[in-house]
């Protein structure tokens, strides 16, 4: 009897090891069935792509260093920026705000305010404690 | 050929409408996360939060009844795990999330601005290329969150980006506002060049879970190995620290 309920055991540790599905064709399939924006123009996706993987960029390790990592996600962007804003001036469109454009912001004046007031007491913090 | 190619170029992407919105029961912080992801998309509707949570695929009724063929769905679990649903209505596919990791615009940190329905540029890390699945991904994060050319609600000029990298088979997002050195004047000047980027938020980290062919359901195109649910987390917690 103990046999049998050891041969159950093993035969359900053997289910458990599951099977992860990567249908790589289904995928393509319905990327196909959906992808438009390689055939739009880039005033349309504005889509770009890093040069190299981050994660190539990263040391081992560096993943949980905030600043090193942050760091290599600035100069992607600003890379990419760079390269949107040539495309963009190359499509001879308007793309870069007025001076007397004025319009709501995604962040309110009152918002704005706190984020000021905090960056000044961080300052203060700063300067008071050399 | 030369008729091909002008018909080539004339392709014009078809209209994009995302309804964002929520299942009952999300924590302030989804909700103002919720809120982010609206304040980025002026294409985007919402609707009541939803009820029931076994039955997803009300959502697409829903969907339909706002004329939207993107969706992105929060789904909250014991107040404690969020869950993002990113789907194209009502054919598919549909990819879910964890979301880990939350940052919303309301910190004070992140002292980045921008004007509210401009459009961003959409960064993307060159490992999206790499695999099927992925690549589907970014396909649907752009056809999300790119702001339609002309669209009604959205001013004509662009003052912000959207990054999206693949670190630790995770999405990490980014949103930053292009500072030109001294605006208006720049693009005539010297320094055309001379952009800086400065946070805006949020920030939030995608791990995917599974890329369903449906709307919210359907056969299973890719299940992520190396996910594990923030429940069974927990409970190996727990044990480990019963032993």
């Amino acid at each position: 009897e103990l046999e049998a309920e050891m041969a159950a055991l093993g035969r359900s540790k053997e289910n458990i090891r599951k099977v992860f599905a990567n249908n790589e064709k289904g995928i393509l399939e319905k990327l196909k069935a959906i992808e438009y924006t390689p055939k739009v123009s880039f005033l349309d996706s504005l889509m770009l792509t890093t040069r190299e993987p981050v994660a190539d960029q990263l040391q081992p390790g560096q993943l949980e260093d905030d600043v090193q990592r942050e760091l290599i996600f600035y100069q992607n962007a600003l890379e990419c920026v760079k390269s949107g804003y040539d495309q963009l001036k190359q499509l001879n469109v308007p793309y870069i705000r007025p001076n007397d454009y004025f319009a709501e912001m995604i962040k309110t004046d009152a918002h704005m305010e706190k984020v000021k007031k905090n960056l000044l007491a961080e300052q203060a913090e700063i300067d008071g404690a050399v | 050929t030369e008729t091909k190619k002008i018909k080539k170029e004339i392709v014009r992407p078809p209209k994009q409408r995302v309804l964002v919105f929520s299942s009952r029961g999300v924590t302030h912080r989804s909700r103002h996360l919720q809120n982010d992801i609206r304040a980025l998309l002026p294409h985007s509707k919402t609707d009541a939060k939803l009820d029931s949570k076994d039955q997803l695929n009300v959502v697409n009724e829903v969907c339909e009844l706002k004329n939207c063929n993107n969706c992105v769905f929060l789904e909250s679990r014991k107040r404690k795990d969020l869950y993002l649903w990113m789907a194209k209505a009502p054919e598919g596919p549909s990819v879910k999330f964890l979301v880990q990791n939350i940052h919303t615009m309301d910190e004070l940190k992140m002292t980045g601005n921008c004007l509210k329905g401009s459009r961003p540029l959409l960064i993307f890390d060159k490992t999206f290329d790499a695999e099927p699945h992925l690549q589907l991904i970014k396909e649907s994060l752009n056809q999300i969150f790119c702001t339609p050319h002309r669209h009604p609600r959205s001013k004509p000029f662009v003052d912000h980006a959207l990054a999206f990298y693949y670190l630790d088979g995770r999405i990490w997002f980014r949103h930053y506002q292009i500072r030109q050195p001294d605006s208006g004047v720049a693009h005539k000047s010297k320094a055309e060049h001379a952009e800086e980027l400065v946070e805006i938020g949020p920030r939030f980290v995608l791990q995917p879970i599974r890329v369903f062919e449906g709307s919210f359901g359907g056969p299973t195109l890719y299940e992520n190995p190396e996910y594990v649910s923030p429940n069974q987390l927990r409970s190996e917690l727990r044990r480990s620290k019963a032993n």
